[in-house]
């Protein structure tokens, strides 16, 4: 890729990406490739590292990559070696060498997430939210909150969400934990829709049992990730064990600080919109993961 | 019968997979499709509308993309499996079939005498990549949006001293040297050279003129910002001047909104020293300031390519605001259908996917209308509060290609789907008298988007009559017997679901306000 991969640089990382470039060098291949985003699987661990375009939100453990080409004519393949430590991610064979030691670190912590208004407006929140999942096509799993007709992915999640709402409002961590696998894995798309809502519901969740005062209940929240990461596939699964540690995406970060704070709706419906841009229906299923946490799980 | 295709280890992303399920529906002969990951629920749901096979639970695992159908024969199958190859492997097949560099660097070295890039990039990188074709001498058609005023300022500048073009950003309808480039028509080549601001305004005047049996030169596209005062209008100047000097082109057209005052007389003045005659369509404007200088003025999109067709042959130029059916029959037309109508059926509702034309039969229509609610309206009162999840409001035009209604999907002349529905929507409003729509065909566009559209038009007309009304829809197609659609084949499947299909924007509003007029 004659010339091309000078012109790729590391804009900004996941800060616990960086620590991991921080480390003795740990190899392993390219797992997956697409336009926007290229997945390395690292030996002995499960979660995946990404490089993601930098016109795309920047997930937990990925690193934004600045370049004009698409990633799929980067010249890189599933298989090939791959390298991350001593300050860089790196796929030799593609030429590919990412200095990420000068690059943006980027705190992707639900923990950082400041609660102004806890409780207090939080349910306020809801129908802009829902304004703007009325707008999207519904083929996700939006139904289960807009009340428009469902399709055969929300009508099979009805009831199995209804149990892990209950089960989380009560309290119950093995309920919830099983609750969570019986629903992992469902839907259309490379991270089926179900895993989508669960991201946005645990991550959502997370800020508010902080604002609540009740950090204790993340564990819960930890063991319901992982459990649902076994339902699914690899690249679903390590999003879903990066929430169950507490890391979010740039953009619903973003939109949960705002939610948490006295910004006005023209701002959440911004934010919630970027976040809504992600994939196909995977923006639509986060945010009804929010919904579903902001109207079951606080008060006022 | 049930039949499965299975991937092992194969992602592909999600707008890929959702295009996927949503096309093999549409295939004859299936009954049910469901693909996806391979996850247990999946499975489960699989086995629930009866897509499973027994192979099924033994094969397929998490890591894999399924694709399974209940189809009515192994042909079907066959067709779905065609289908789904066609559609992962669309990009494949389109990079085998030339080498495609890379990079500029790698381009330049294939061929040194390269003279023109088609940018588009993410908006961020844009301007950079521009500049790096302007300083190697390259003339630019920029694609990407995104782009700052003050880069395209940057880039126009340096363009202009150097006599390169950088058309746009957000450019999307050019014809240089006979290639289209982006979305553009298959129009014959001939002496009427084009530069336009407006996408569509350009599709809409250089196919009407190949339908008239003129040609074109060159389209010279500029971006929707170029004539704004920030820019002075810089690449319609050189644009113009490259016209002038074109032993080719014998009359030139220019088109955009009207622009800012002392910019159109800069515009204008050079136009009247062009030694050519200058056919000028500033939608929407002032017809005579610009007669003021000695050029020709059209009062829409069609009348400018009937008056530059009719100066290329040598005829005498005359306002064109009838009808090609003949005005008698169009009147006795537009009679009929009012009088089929129920009492209460009063508005008209028009759904675009072309900014330009929705913009300008809005003002052709807003004499007789008086209110006009839009996404983008004429006047900042006739704002249409949520367009695309509110309801439509008495008189509404809507522009699918803005911003609100592109978020997460396609332009509306890719995916023309979500206009369809607002069809159906709309066709059950009881005051709803007409809606109107225009379907751009040519490359670039969907491959048949008449057909979403005729679906849609025959559900909302049999709706409107189980109801006891009369749905009158009207459409006007946009391009030309040569471009990859057809024009003819397009106006016969809107024809054949009932629709009133005119050959142009203009005539389309005029017959509308026709049977407004009649209703009333």
């Amino acid at each position: 890729m004659e010339g091309g991969n000078a012109r790729m640089r590391a804009a900004a990382l996941c800060g616990r990406l960086a620590k991991l470039t921080q480390m003795p060098v740990q190899t392993g291949r390219v797992h997956s490739v697409f336009a926007h985003a290229v997945n390395l699987a690292l030996d002995g661990r499960e979660g995946l590292i990404s490089l993601v375009r930098s016109d795309r939100t920047l997930p937990p453990y990925a690193v934004s990559v600045e370049t004009p080409y698409l990633l799929n004519e980067a010249g890189v393949s599933a298989g090939m070696a791959a390298a991350v430590g001593n300050g860089k991610v790196e796929i030799p064979q593609a030429g590919i060498s990412l200095d990420c030691s000068r690059a943006e670190r980027a705190d992707l912590r639900l923990d950082s997430v400041q609660a102004a208004n806890a409780n207090v407006r939080l349910k306020e929140r809801v129908p802009v939210l829902l304004d703007l999942l009325r707008e999207t096509d519904g083929d996700g799993l939006s139904p289960l909150v807009t009340g428009r007709g469902g399709n055969v992915y929300s009508c099979f999640l009805e009831n199995r969400v209804a149990h892990l709402v209950q089960a989380v409002a009560g309290g119950e961590a093995q309920r919830a934990a099983l609750a969570a696998e019986r629903i992992a894995g469902c839907g259309p798309g490379l991270t089926p829709s179900s895993d989508d809502l669960l991201n946005g519901y645990l991550g959502a969740l997370r800020v508010i049992f902080n604002a609540q005062g009740t950090p204790q209940k993340t564990d819960m929240l930890r063991v319901m990730a992982e459990r649902a990461a076994g339902m699914t596939n690899r690249i679903s699964a390590s999003f879903l064990l990066a929430c169950g540690e507490g890391l979010a995406a740039q953009d619903y970060l973003a939109l949960l600080t705002l939610i948490f704070s006295d910004a006005d709706d023209a701002r959440i419906k911004s934010a919630a919109k970027a976040v809504l841009s992600v994939g196909s229906t995977s923006g639509g299923d986060m945010l009804t993961g929010l919904v579903l946490a902001l109207t079951h799980h606080t008060e006022g | 019968m049930v039949r499965l295709e299975i991937r092992k280890n194969a992602y592909y992303d999600s707008v890929t997979l959702m295009l996927i399920s949503k096309e093999l529906k549409k295939l004859d002969g299936v009954k049910e499709a469901l693909v996806g990951m391979g996850t247990d629920l999946n499975m489960e749901i699989a086995h629930n509308i009866g897509v499973a096979t027994p192979e099924f639970d033994k094969e397929v695992s998490a890591n894999d993309f399924f694709v399974a159908v209940e189809c009515a024969s192994e042909e079907t199958f066959s067709a779905v499996l065609k289908k789904v190859e066609e559609l992962l492997n669309k990009k494949t097949e389109s990079k085998a079939a030339a080498y495609a560099p890379p990079t500029l660097e790698g381009a330049l070295k294939i061929d040194p005498e390269l003279n023109m890039a088609v940018i588009s990039v993410p908006g961020r990188h844009a301007a950079d990549v521009a500049q790096g074709c302007l300083d190697n001498g390259i003339n630019v058609m920029l694609f990407s949006d995104n782009v700052t005023i003050d880069e395209e300022r940057a880039l126009k500048q340096y363009a202009y001293a150097h006599e390169l073009l950088v058309m746009g950003p957000d450019c999307g309808t050019a014809i240089i040297n006979h290639v289209p480039l982006a979305f553009a028509n298959v129009v014959r080549a001939g002496d009427i050279g084009i530069v336009a601001a407006s996408g569509t305004g350009t599709q809409e005047i250089s196919s009407i003129i190949d339908q008239l049996g003129g040609g074109v030169s060159q389209v010279i596209g500029t971006g929707g910002r170029d004539l704004k005062k920030e820019i002075g209008g810089l690449m319609m100047k050189l644009g113009l001047d490259a016209l002038k000097n074109d032993p080719e082109t014998k009359v030139i057209v220019l088109i955009s909104k009207p622009p800012a005052k002392e910019i159109a007389t800069e515009i204008l003045t050079l136009a009247s020293k062009a030694g050519k005659p200058v056919v000028v369509s500033f939608i929407g404007g002032d017809r005579r300031e610009v007669e003021s200088f000695g050029l020709i003025a059209a009062v829409s999109l069609e009348d400018a390519a009937h008056k530059a067709v009719a100066v290329s042959k040598g005829e005498k130029t005359e306002d064109f605001v009838s009808f090609t059916m003949g005005d008698e029959k169009a009147e006795a037309l537009a009679k009929e259908i009012a009088g089929k109508m129920a009492k209460g059926q009063k508005y008209v509702r028009g759904f675009y996917t072309g900014g330009t034309l929705c913009d300008e039969a809005m003002k052709l229509m807003i004499g007789t209308l008086g209110h006009i609610y839009s996404n983008i309206p004429l006047h900042a009162e006739d704002k249409l509060a949520d367009a695309k999840g509110g309801r439509s409001r008495e008189h509404t035009f809507l522009d699918f290609g803005d911003d609100e209604f592109t978020v997460g999907r396609p332009h509306p002349m890719i995916d023309p789907s979500l206009r369809a529905e607002r069809v159906v929507t709309d066709g059950k409003d009881p005051e709803c008298a007409v809606i109107m729509t225009d379907c751009v065909i040519g490359y670039g566009s969907h491959p048949n988007p008449a057909e979403d559209l005729a679906a849609a038009i025959r559900e909302a007309k049999a709706e409107a009559e189980q109801a006891g009304r009369h749905l009158c829809c009207v459409c006007a197609v946009c391009g030309t017997e040569g471009d990859p659609q057809c024009l003819s084949k397009t106006q016969k499947q809107l024809e054949e679901a009932g629709a009133v299909v005119l050959p142009s924007n203009a005539q389309a509003t005029r017959f509308v306000a026709r049977v407004l007029a009649n209703l009333q």
